[in-house]
């Protein structure tokens, strides 16, 4: 017995099968990450011409049936190809990355209505960002906490108070923040300065829907990328390492 | 998959079968009229598919097929060696060749910057493109991708590095195919057709 499904949907990626179709792995508002497959995809008058490109938000239909592991795309309309972020190499690759860490942190069938939809926003707010970087940043910080591993940066782990010295440091490991006094003998530990604290834990509390108003001075945006990412390895035992970003010229 | 027991018949039928586009059926099919036909016909097949592997290479320049170091395009002293068109494979020259509209030269990329599938910018002949624009004198790169958004990635990530080196850079056209109707072109196309309309 099949069924007709409806979503909103992302293009993450997909891979040529056979002749004339595609397999087009997508992450749905209302079932998640699944894969379908698009049907003569590469003919001239298929009717998903220039709809399945990765980043294309697109509202689709799938013909579902429980005995198949591949579902059947049957109608596909774009909603946003976001020709703002494509041309731009300042914000495509982190649009990218983004695809790319949906793409390796979320399960299967794993759907979360209230994480795609701050996906959308944020993709949105990137059309016009000046900080696509920054964008990334909070991005990051959401999908930590999205997966279960909220940092804490707001006090010390040992003596619980607000680090007062220039330097403070961030633990891998425990996720949480150590002052200059109490960090001695902590591991995995990477060095923040108080000003680009004061900057992460606005942003980490900054409401997603004003995302595209968060004002910003110099935040070194590599390193906390870099900082999150490890973050993010250690603590889902993975080995994500960003590939889009190394288009960023 | 169902042998019909005969070795060498079978064998056959297995790697047509590995063609694209080839099923088991119609390997079948193949396979019988290769068996029908005369041995002369056999032997020359055979022949032509293994001179095929044997006497080709990829151009040292452009990496199309060539039967020597270098391509026939790249020979050809009636083609102007001041224009590159970048393709991601050597089918886009096929193609491109058709339409008998360019005579400049070609580079086969191997493919398109795509992250999510993990092809980055070092696993195409990008350096050796760089190279040729820096020592061939070289007036304009003609950059024929398909457009995707790994396509249109990897043709911006081009311009990039190419910019200063005072060249002109361009792109294909993508718009309306030529006798189809709007009515059944897809928002996208139309949008890209209107937003890189020409002066008439």
């Amino acid at each position: 017995m099949s069924e007709l499904l409806k979503s909103d949907a992302l293009v993450l990626d997909s891979i040529r099968w056979k002749d004339s179709s595609k397999i087009i792995t997508l992450f749905s508002r209302e079932y998640g990450i699944i894969k379908v497959i698009a049907r003569g995809v590469f003919r001239n008058k298929s009717a998903f011409a220039g709809k399945l490109e990765s980043l294309n938000r697109v509202e689709i239909v799938i013909n579902s049936r429980s005995s198949r592991s591949l579902q059947i795309l049957t109608e596909a309309d774009v909603i946003d190809s976001y020709n703002a972020i494509r041309p731009d190499m300042q914000r495509l690759p982190y649009a990218l990355a983004i695809l790319e860490l949906v793409r390796q942190t979320i399960r299967e069938s794993h759907s979360d209505t209230i994480f795609y939809d701050f996906i959308i926003v944020l993709l949105d707010a990137m059309k016009t960002s000046q900080t696509p970087a920054i964008m990334f940043i909070y991005f990051l910080l959401k999908l930590v906490s999205f997966l279960g591993f909220r940092p804490n940066i707001d006090e010390c782990q040992v003596c619980d108070k607000k680090p007062s010295s220039d330097i403070a440091y961030f633990s891998l490991e425990k996720g949480t923040l150590f002052c200059e006094e109490c960090a001695e003998g902590a591991t995995m530990l990477r060095k923040i300065k108080s000003d680009d604290l004061d900057l992460l834990r606005k942003l980490q509390n900054f409401p997603h829907r004003k995302i595209a108003e968060f004002e910003v001075n110099d935040l070194p945006a590599q390193y906390f990328i870099d900082l999150l990412i490890d973050y993010l390895n250690f603590h889902t035992e993975t080995n994500i390492t960003l590939k889009s970003l190394s288009m960023l010229i | 998959m169902q042998l019909l027991g005969i070795d060498a018949l079978d064998r056959l039928i297995d790697e047509l079968s590995r063609l694209p586009g080839i099923g088991r059926k119609t390997a079948q099919r193949l396979a019988i009229f290769v068996l029908k036909s005369e041995s002369q016909y056999a032997e020359n097949l055979a022949e032509a598919i293994y001179n095929l592997k044997k006497e080709t290479q990829l151009c040292d320049k452009c990496f199309n097929i060539a039967e020597g170091s270098l391509c026939s395009i790249c020979l050809d002293t009636h083609r102007d060696p001041s224009k590159i068109c970048v393709v991601e494979d050597i089918v886009d020259i096929f193609a491109i060749e058709a339409s008998n509209e360019y005579k400049g030269l070609y580079h086969v990329l191997g493919g398109v910057i795509s992250p999510l599938a993990g092809v980055m910018a070092e696993n195409l002949h990008l350096n050796e493109l760089i190279d040729r624009v820096k020592n061939e004198n070289i007036a304009e790169v003609l950059m024929a991708l398909n457009p995707s958004t790994e396509g249109e990635a990897t043709m911006i990530y081009i311009s990039k590095l190419l910019s200063g080196l005072n060249l002109k850079v361009t792109r294909i056209a993508s718009g309306v195919p030529i006798g189809s109707h709007l009515e059944y072109v897809d928002t996208v196309t139309i949008g890209r057709a209107i937003s890189s309309r020409r002066e008439l």
